[in-house]
């Protein structure tokens, strides 16, 4: 018979705590709460990558990630071998040993802050494959795993070593799992966004960064030295994370008026991704603190609400502030930061 | 006849394009885009940040011959070789 030390009551206390002195403790109450609760409910839940071996009677359920880590080795095949799986120790493989890092990151942010047990809420098993195809430059969710390209040396380094793009791959999988918005023009452009803001609050919860300290970039260190720019999007300032003889300038908006429409890239949603994400870093900042408390869980509240699949900026936008009035009331600071932050960008009044 | 490939998506969002003027009735161009299949352009984005290749091929510039949208699950065999040719053609 299981024995927990903290009463079940105080758990849910701590668990809803949204004093942020109580951040972690918080977050560790939710673990255990999560851990608990297929005991209480007098079952286990295999994880997937376990299914085929035989699991012993009252083995608990951790609430802790189900991590596969997969080498294309240079082929298009998925998803390749297996080369680490949870609580292996590091391969000396770097692409293999910062995807699992990373997968426990996005994990650990789901977790610990939005009491969720990974992007499916089941503790759903992560996977991702390594070194596909031969210089890839690209990462990509493809329904079920998280696929990363080694880059081609010369503009791209490989895609694991940004922490925000393994955290904005997996939050494709949290949006397919919730919201489900439609990749195509606007719709598309929220799952960027959405993408762009899981990412950038994954490594600023590992890096116990406050929104002011954050660089509010994505995909820091991906481009060579000999790429002129900073990373492959700002969430803050929009259109101006590089600016480049061979790959030309960051060409993301960030208003309303700028919003480039165009039939590449499924209606532009890397593009317009700029005109949501400097709104959503705008009322971080204009709120303070860690951004991954007030203004993350508004835009989580949005994205696990009663939100259409198609919808657009304006509805989105909408969903937002009518998010953070429920958490934190009706003409509350935070209502008013996220009303601001949209208006800035032109999508709201 | 000139043949343009644009790449556009994927994680970065940044956009690649490559382009050649060839030979269309030269035998190897000619059997190379016989076997093109053209019901590759079929499906939609399948999970998300993948590439989309647009394949314009134009006799005259105001006139385009055919395009194709391919999404990159099905850019694969000729159509990855058309690239490479593409690629591999001095301008």
């Amino acid at each position: 018979m299981p024995c927990s030390v903290v009463p079940p009551y105080l758990l849910a206390r701590l668990a809803t705590a949204e004093d942020p002195r109580y951040a972690v403790a918080a977050g560790a109450a939710r673990r255990a709460l999560l851990i608990d609760e297929p005991l209480r409910r007098g079952r286990c839940e295999t994880p997937a990558s376990a299914q085929g071996a035989p699991t012993a009677p009252g083995v608990r359920a951790a609430a802790g990630p189900h991590r596969t880590i997969y080498d294309a080795r240079g082929e298009t095949e998925l998803p390749g071998e297996v080369v680490r799986q949870e609580n292996e120790a590091p391969t000396g493989d770097v692409a293999v040993d910062e995807a699992y890092e990373g997968l426990g990151q996005t994990h650990r942010l789901l977790l610990d802050v939005y009491g969720r047990a990974s992007i499916d809420g089941r503790n759903m098993r992560l996977d991702a494959v390594v070194h596909y195809g031969v210089r890839y430059d690209n990462a990509f969710w493809d329904g079920s795993r998280m696929v990363f390209g080694d880059g081609d040396g010369e503009v791209f380094d490989r895609f694991t070593r940004s922490l925000s793009v393994i955290g904005h791959e997996l939050a494709h999988g949290l949006t397919q799992f919730t919201a489900g918005l439609i990749y195509e023009g606007q719709s598309g452009a929220l799952s960027e966004h959405v993408s762009d803001v899981i990412g950038s609050l994954v490594e600023q919860y590992a890096r116990g960064e406050m929104a002011a300290e954050a660089s509010w970039l994505i995909g820091e260190g991906l481009f060579t030295p000999l790429v002129e720019g900073r990373a492959l999007r700002s969430m803050l300032e929009p259109g101006s994370a590089y600016d480049d003889d061979v790959i030309g300038k960051d060409p993301q908006p960030a208003h309303m008026r700028d919003y480039i429409r165009t039939t590449d890239d499924n209606g532009g949603v890397h593009l317009n991704s700029g005109i949501p994400n400097r709104a959503f870093a705008l009322t971080a900042l204009a709120l303070g603190g860690p951004a991954w408390e007030r203004a993350g869980h508004i835009w989580y509240d949005t994205l696990t609400g009663p939100l259409s699949p198609t919808s657009d900026f304006v509805a989105f936008a909408e969903a937002t502030t009518d998010a953070a009035a429920r958490r934190f009331g009706a003409g509350s600071e935070e209502e008013r930061a996220v009303r601001s932050g949209w208006s800035e960008v032109g999508v709201l009044p | 006849m000139r043949i343009t490939v644009r790449r556009t998506g994927g994680m970065a969002g940044i956009s690649r394009e490559w382009s050649a003027t060839v030979d269309a009735e030269e035998e190897g161009w000619r059997e190379l885009l016989d076997r093109l299949p053209r019901d590759a352009a079929q499906g939609g984005a399948d999970g998300a940040d993948r590439f989309i290749y647009l394949v314009v091929c134009a006799s005259d510039p105001e006139t385009d011959e055919w395009r194709c949208e391919i999404p990159e699950r099905n850019f694969t065999g000729p159509w990855q070789e058309l690239l490479d040719r593409v690629r591999d053609t001095p301008e």
